[in-house]
């Protein structure tokens, strides 16, 4: 294994913010870490990076504790910053140099996404006129782009580990594309991803494994396929010409939600789905959509931390 | 590869270096302090002989048309229509009347008259050893006194031209002959050599140019600190108000970030102060070049003027080493208290609210030094004060170089007092490099003092991950 994280514990004062969370890659790909706001995703971040004390728990690379001095990690934190008044180009040879990246070396690598990123523009101004054009400083860029001048920083030095706090946050449609392109590049080249985000799709489109944390806790955590599997198919969507619901208070089914695409309902299983589709045929219904499947990533989130949130209540 | 914990100090002293030497304000304000280094000296040479009497090739009209001589000095060879020979034109010299009148007479004249004449009455009262040179006028005359100054002062240089060169005598033979003898007795054993017994109370104090020369290595040192410590806060403060010292620390360890930047502070501080020294030098090298006509090693002489004669700077090579050692400890001290400071806060309006703590400071080391030193050219005995002063951090890096370059204060209690200074820095040290680890935590909120003690003893945060 080449990640394994153990029992990694956080308080602030009295409040638990990290609760003995534990998990591990195994092999090149992303790992989601999902939880709502305040949940101790970027402080397990943090802590993994070794720029947070921890008070309990263990992060080890390769057999050995994960210290980013030694280790090839790269990094984009969920606060982006850039010095704002220094030129893009003198602060990422600076930040290569710390990531002992030779300036050769650094120059090729900023000039290859700089071009992959489509930030050309911004690290070579158009001329306009005779006069050569100034550098650009990181507080001309737009937020987007400036992202994207972060997210080079964090790959200037061809990580082996990489640590992706909110990446899309704030990205338009365009740029998240280009993100989750560049994202697909580097579990193809064989990278370690870990990373934390709100947008499920995302999610569940980049990554096999997960973990869904609510106020410090793993409220889940595993494959992603086998955490559906074991939800069963239990999401129905029926759309039909006719009103149904009086057929679905007789049936005893709980309506999920209710839109001009249909009716999702929650269903024990296959046996009581079918039943209803009986009932629906028999009763003559035109039926337009009928869908039985697993729950969504979206759905099994807004389900585990609406559950704790219900509990905390009571 | 295991890195040291200031493994990266290079790049960012790299960095810093180039990027605030690349600033615009940086540069800016470096040419302004140039530009006032360079400006100072020639227009405040310019006003001072306008004020004078005006500049070398301008003739100070007089409103005296005639002055009569009685000359009863019996120095024959003194020639009263010299005035021109001797190179005194700067003044209109008025018509010289050698007169056959008695001073008497002459003054009953002067007494009556309306017209613009004066009278130079030249004698020697042998008893006390002294030629006197008595310019008289009458009360109805419209000779005004400013004139009979100007008369006064080109006569007292005619006559000691005159003089030494009826004697044959250079002026630098002159200035040989008019130097203070002063006796003194000294300790013979080896640790005391140089050192004054104290035979009266007045050895006790410092005189004026002791105390202007402690003011100047004061004031230097006040600058240096001062203007370091802003840019390390500022620097810090920048880094952390745009996030980037979270990506910073995943290659760097904070204590290996704090040093680069303040060993490039000091050196750009070190340079503002160098260069503004250098230019004031060569603004005094070309103005006497230029407006005097001075020859260049002639004018490079000028410079020395700057250093007052009568400071002894019997300092050894030690006392050097010890004196920078001073400099460069004292600098880091207080710029780590200004890291320290920025590293607890958010954005820079708040830095300013919380930088007070460190201007007190500031103020306490600079008024402390300076307050003994006034109480030392009372002639007050500051012992045991300058002791204390010495060996307190806060207030050692402004006092002890000074007293250590005009040899106020025993090597030994320097070095005692630069050891301390280092105890203290390399707590500091280890302290300002805690706070940057726990930055992130109290990001946005205000630390309290028991949080840094919290901070201090790691009573938060458990063991580092590294």
């Amino acid at each position: 294994m080449s990640l394994v994280v153990t029992n990694l514990s956080k308080k602030y004062g009295e409040k638990t913010v990290v609760d003995h969370i534990s998990f591990s890659l195994e092999h090149p790909g992303v790992y989601a870490f999902l939880g709502t706001n305040g949940a101790g995703k970027s402080t397990s971040l943090r802590m993994m990076l070794g720029m947070l004390a921890k008070d309990s728990g263990e992060v080890l690379w390769k057999g050995k504790p994960l210290d980013t001095m030694e280790t090839n990690v790269g990094y984009l934190a969920e606060e982006r910053g850039l010095y704002p008044k220094f030129t893009l180009m003198d602060q990422l040879l600076y930040f290569a140099s710390l990531k002992n990246v030779s300036k050769e070396d650094a120059k090729v690598r900023i000039e290859y996404w700089v071009e992959r990123l489509e930030l050309t523009e911004y690290f070579h101004p158009p001329v306009v006129g005779k006069k050569k054009p100034k550098p650009m400083k990181a507080d001309q860029l737009s937020k987007g782009n400036q992202q994207k001048v972060q997210l080079l920083a964090a790959l200037i030095s061809d990580p082996e580990l990489l640590i992706l706090d909110e990446p899309l946050s704030g990205l338009d449609p365009v740029n998240m594309d280009l993100f989750k392109q560049v994202i697909h590049e580097q579990v193809d080249a064989g990278k370690y991803i870990i990373m934390s985000s709100h947008q499920m799709e995302v999610v569940e489109e980049f990554c096999e494994d997960i973990t869904i944390l609510h106020h410090g806790k793993a409220v889940v955590q595993g494959n992603l396929n086998e955490i559906k599997k074991s939800y069963g198919r239990v999401n129905m969507f029926v759309k039909t010409e006719e009103p149904i619901d009086d057929l679905i208070e007789a049936s005893g089914l709980r309506v999920v939600n209710k839109t001009p695409n249909g009716i999702q309902l929650k269903v024990s299983g296959q046996e009581q789905a079918d039943r209803f589709l009986d009932q629906l045929v028999s009763g003559h219904k035109t039926i337009v959509r009928f869908e039985l499947r697993e729950p969504s990533l979206h759905e099994i989130f807004v389900e585990k931390a609406g559950e704790n949130v219900e509990d905390e209540a009571q | 590869m295991k890195h040291s914990r200031f493994h990266g100090t290079g790049k960012v002293f790299n960095f810093t270096f180039s990027q605030m030497m690349k600033a615009k304000g940086f540069r800016f304000t470096l040419i302004l302090m140039l530009l006032t280094s360079m400006l100072y000296y020639p227009i405040s040479q310019t006003i001072k002989r306008n004020g004078e009497g005006g500049g070398v090739s301008e003739v100070k009209h007089t409103s005296i048309d005639t002055l009569y001589v009685i000359d009863e000095s019996g120095l024959n060879f003194m020639d009263w229509f010299y005035f021109d020979k001797a190179g005194l034109e700067q003044i209109e010299i008025p018509k010289m009347v050698s007169s056959d009148k008695t001073y008497d007479e002459l003054t009953e004249e002067l007494k009556e008259t309306d017209k613009a004449i004066a009278l130079l009455h030249v004698h020697h009262v042998a008893d006390e050893g002294t030629f006197y040179y008595t310019l008289v006028q009458g009360t109805k005359t419209p000779v005004e006194k400013s004139d009979l100054t100007l008369l006064k002062n080109a006569i007292q240089n005619t006559v000691y031209t005159q003089l030494m060169e009826h004697v044959g005598i250079t002026e630098e033979q002159m200035a040989i002959l008019n130097m203070d003898i002063e006796t003194d007795t000294n300790y013979v054993d080896i640790e005391s050599i140089g050192k004054p017994v104290d035979e009266d109370e007045d050895e006790k104090g410092i005189n004026q140019q002791q105390y202007m020369m402690i003011l100047i290595v004061i004031m230097l040192t006040t600058m240096l600190v001062s203007m370091s410590g802003e840019y390390i806060s500022s620097s810090i403060v920048q880094e952390k108000s745009s996030k980037v010292v979270e990506y910073l620390l995943t290659s760097i360890r904070p204590i290996a970030l704090l040093f680069g930047k303040i060993a490039a502070v000091f050196l750009i501080t070190l340079f503002q102060i160098v260069s503004m020294i250098v230019c004031f030098a060569a603004s005094v090298v070309i103005y006497h070049v230029v407006a005097d006509g001075m020859a260049v090693s002639d004018a490079f002489g000028k410079i020395t003027s700057f250093i007052p004669k009568d400071v002894d700077i019997t300092i050894t090579p030690i006392g050097v080493v010890v004196l920078v050692c001073f400099l460069l400890a004292g600098m880091l001290f207080f710029s780590l208290i200004c890291g320290v400071i920025a590293a607890s806060v958010k954005s820079v309006e708040e830095m300013q609210e919380r930088m007070k703590s460190f201007t007190l400071l500031l103020f306490i080391g600079m008024f402390g030094a300076m307050t003994i030193t006034i109480m030392n050219i009372g002639g007050s005995d500051t012992g045991k004060l300058e002791t204390i002063a010495a060996l307190f951090p806060v207030t050692s890096p402004f006092l002890v170089p000074g007293y250590l370059f005009s040899n106020r204060i025993s090597l030994g209690l320097a070095l005692i007092g630069l050891a301390i200074l280092i105890v203290f820095v390399y707590f500091l040290l280890a302290f300002a490099a805690r706070c940057y680890e726990y930055l992130i935590y109290y990001n946005g909120q205000k630390l309290k003092l028991r949080d840094y003690f919290s901070i201090f003893k790691n009573e938060k945060g458990g063991e580092k991950n590294a």
